[in-house]
């Protein structure tokens, strides 16, 4: 197979430079706009870093606790669901974390749940409908799972199941809430407010953001516009964790359990290498169009970051039903609960992708809960009566919107 | 500035390339006349069944010898039950790869050498009484790691006796381990010797669930995850980055990882070699298929490749000190040579053998979360 991988890249370094020949004009064109990348994520004004994020990243620490604290049977259904809104239900401060940090933050998961500009701003009931999914999955969990912590699971009957050497713990179809409710967060949280939101021209552009970058103004007490700020919050929902978040690319992978995480995933693919820095580079360039104030660029970039991440997600989905396909065909049926709850999460999370060239997610909200429907084999033991034909449609389906195959993303 | 058209060509001949790159000397991809039924039948009469046979006359020995402990727990019996912990320990080493049909439908690997041991939850489970060990999470609470625990985990032989004089929760929960253990062993082996060594001699085809494909897999997959990473690699760091010694096996018992890797070892040469079991008689296996197809590495057989680099490793981790875990955290440099000499076997049987033999890889490494 080795071998196979050389030719493989010498063909992508000629059609990388067949792509830096079509571009000639646009960046012949940038040149003259003066909007150059620099080497890395660092932009300064009067010598201060104008980079600012850590609402981001306090938020990708809140899902890291949130994980855990789904397999502790210790906990209640307030614990999570406190975890989850950094509130309680009549909306009064909590401490839910055991990162005083993150006890002390304004920021919250629950909060930015379908919540972009783009898709949810005249949209409440549907966002409000996404919102109490999550509440479901916590509540099932703690009331459905939980007390069948002890219990092997059966078609039908919660508990756990052997994946390998580990156990994974199911409900009654076969589905792990966790793996759903952080999946699903992913796209419903992470990626909505990165795409949809802070790369929407609608925020970028919001109030006087526009005409405040075109002079300079920054925010009060702070050495950013707006304008830069909003980017820096997208930057932030993919790079938010790494230790080095100006050149996060060294622990692309290691530094969440989103975005991050699943872009070193698909990265380390041979049929997709390289996808991250295309998405890095396009982050790096779009800031520094906004401090060129060359608007064109900057939103070219961002359509680039949203087919990129879309089809990020899209790969992954396909990748954990193949996964799933293949452990129901061997007989691990632990393994393929696991790996097909992943992928019910990354299938939850196509509602959210952003087509730039629609402006609309990949998949409508319909198709998405029709793929859902489909997988929980519509009936009372869901992952349990799933046959292999019905993953291979709907990941034909997935695979079929976008430029990869099911193979490529399989393996 | 490259046109579509003129694109193409390059891509086309690159694909050539590709194509004319990839080995075209793959034997497997005709049928062969090898006889794969008579190595089946060598497999399963001269090294599968009696390894089983051995290794369950162990865990009757020990079971005895655990009957003993408890009922009259003194230095004595201690040290009787430990050699025999030990002894079922090193025949476990000869069965632990098969991984396929008895053994593999009861999970009988998972149940019995998982580790690290999970204290916390053994010490639970003593206390509270209160267990299930079919459940997956007590996986890490059962076996020879778990035995290994309550045996060399809580001090010396005197020490160990006292504890299981005081409260004998410790004894009744050392006795359903070891009945468990044993019991399970026997379905495995009666299985064998009443219908699965028919069926398994029986499927000598070449298709993904044929006996040869899956025990190659069971093989080469045990070769690389459990004696290069499980026993060597992990604790060594390799993939953490830092040291992991609470992550050796047998722990608790100062020497006795060593002697159960080379005992791993010498079980994975044999069986690729086609050594019978113990005295058993010789036959076919990977060595003499290989010889068969007459694959060839760097102007040698694979066969002898694969051979002299078990003798490598072995030599590499003769020179290991005894102590694991002191290697581990003193001579860690030492034990990545031995991961290292591991590893190009996994390479040579993994990718050259299999491609030799046209089986394909029916395991991926696990995500990780």
């Amino acid at each position: 197979m080795r071998k196979f991988w050389i030719p493989l890249s010498l063909g992508a370094i000629v059609l990388m430079g067949t792509t830096a020949c079509e571009k000639d004009d646009d960046s012949d064109k940038d040149n003259q706009n003066n909007v150059i990348a620099p080497a890395t994520y660092t932009f300064e004004r009067d010598g201060s870093s104008t980079v600012s994020y850590s609402g981001q990243t306090e938020r990708l620490a809140m899902g890291g606790e949130l994980s855990s604290a789904f397999k502790n049977t210790t906990k209640s259904e307030t614990d999570l669901m406190h975890m989850y809104a950094n509130e309680d239900a009549s909306g009064n401060n909590v401490d839910p974390f055991s990162d005083p940090a993150l006890n002390a933050s304004s920021k919250s998961l629950r909060s930015k749940t379908a919540a972009s500009f783009a898709y949810f701003s005249s949209n409440a009931s549907e966002s409000a409908a996404i919102k109490e999914d999550f509440e479901n999955w916590i509540t099932l969990q703690v009331n459905e799972v939980f007390p069948a912590w002890s219990q092997a699971a059966a078609a039908g009957v919660p508990g756990q199941i052997a994946d390998g050497s580990s156990a994974r713990y199911v409900n009654a179809q076969g589905l792990e809430y966790d793996q759903a409710f952080l999946k699903s967060l992913m796209g419903a949280c992470i990626a909505d407010q990165m795409l949809n939101n802070y790369l929407d021209e609608g925020v970028l552009d919001g109030g006087n953001n526009r005409e405040e970058n075109d002079n300079g103004t920054t925010v009060d007490g702070k050495s950013y516009t707006n304008m830069e700020h909003k980017w820096d919050e997208a930057y932030g929902y993919l790079f938010g964790g790494a230790a080095n978040g100006a050149d996060p690319l060294a622990t692309l992978g290691n530094d969440d359990a989103f975005l991050n995480k699943y872009l070193g995933r698909v990265n380390g693919d041979a049929d997709f290498a390289g996808i991250a820095e295309e998405i890095y580079n396009a982050l790096k360039l779009g800031r520094a169009a906004i401090v060129a104030k060359n608007y064109t660029v900057r939103d070219q970039q961002a359509d680039i970051v949203r087919a990129k991440i879309s089809e990020m997600l899209a790969i992954r989905a396909v990748y954990y039903l193949q996964a799933g396909k293949n452990a129901i065909n061997n007989g691990n049926m632990g393994t393929a609960f696991h790996d097909l709850s992943e992928g019910y999460g990354f299938i939850y999370s196509l509602r959210f992708t952003h087509n730039p060239e629609t402006g609309n997610p990949y998949f409508s909200a319909t198709e998405v809960s029709g793929f859902l429907g489909s997988l929980m084999a519509g009936g009372a033991n869901g992952f349990w009566d799933l046959t292999p034909a019905t993953i291979d449609q709907i990941s034909n389906t997935i695979a079929g919107r976008f430029n990869f195959t099911v193979a490529q993303a399989a393996n | 500035m490259l046109n579509v058209k003129q694109l193409t060509i390059w891509v086309t001949l690159l694909v050539g390339v590709t194509f004319s790159c990839t080995p075209d000397d793959q034997p497997g991809s005709q049928p062969d006349n090898f006889d794969r039924k008579a190595m089946l039948s060598h497999w399963a009469d001269d090294f599968i069944i009696p390894g089983y046979e051995n290794y369950h006359q162990k865990l009757l020995n020990l079971k005895a010898s655990a009957q003993d402990f408890v009922s009259s727990p003194t230095v004595a019996s201690h040290t009787k039950l430990y050699a025999d912990f030990t002894e079922a320990y090193h025949a476990w080493q000869w069965v632990s790869k098969f991984d396929i049909g008895p053994a593999e439908r009861i999970g009988l690997h998972h149940f019995t050498n998982i580790y690290p041991a999970d204290t916390t939850g053994i010490e639970n489970a003593v206390q509270s009484q209160n267990y299930n060990l079919k459940l997956p999470s007590t996986f890490v609470q059962q076996g020879f790691p778990a035995l290994d625990y309550l045996l060399a985990g809580k001090g010396n032989a005197q020490a160990t006796a006292a504890l299981f004089n005081s409260n004998s929760s410790y004894g009744d929960y050392l006795l359903n381990l070891v009945t468990r253990q044993q019991m399970l062993t026997k379905e495995v082996l009666d299985e064998w010797k009443n219908t699965y060594r028919n069926a398994f001699v029986e499927n000598d085809g070449s298709s993904a669930t044929a006996s040869v494909n899956k025990m190659a897999n069971d093989y080469v997959f045990h070769h690389e995850k459990e004696l290069r990473a499980g026993k060597i690699g992990i604790p060594a760091g390799v993939f953490s980055g830092s040291t992991l010694p609470h992550t050796i096996e047998a722990f608790y018992s100062d020497t006795l990882a060593k002697s159960l890797f080379l005992e791993s070892l010498e079980a994975h040469r044999k069986f690729f070699a086609g050594e019978g079991f113990e005295g058993n008689p010789s036959g076919n296996s990977f060595k003499a298929y290989l010889d068969y197809l007459g694959v060839q590495k760097d102007g040698k057989n694979l066969s002898d490749k694969i051979l002299d680099q078990f003798e490598v490793a072995r030599i590499s981790a003769e020179g290991l000190p005894d102590n694991f875990a002191d290697a581990v955290t003193n001579q860690r440099q030492d034990m990545l040579g031995t991961y290292d000499e591991l590893q190009k076997n996994v390479v040579m049987l993994k990718v050259d053998m299999l491609q030799a033999l046209n089986v394909k890889v029916d395991y991926v490494d696990a995500d990780g979360d």
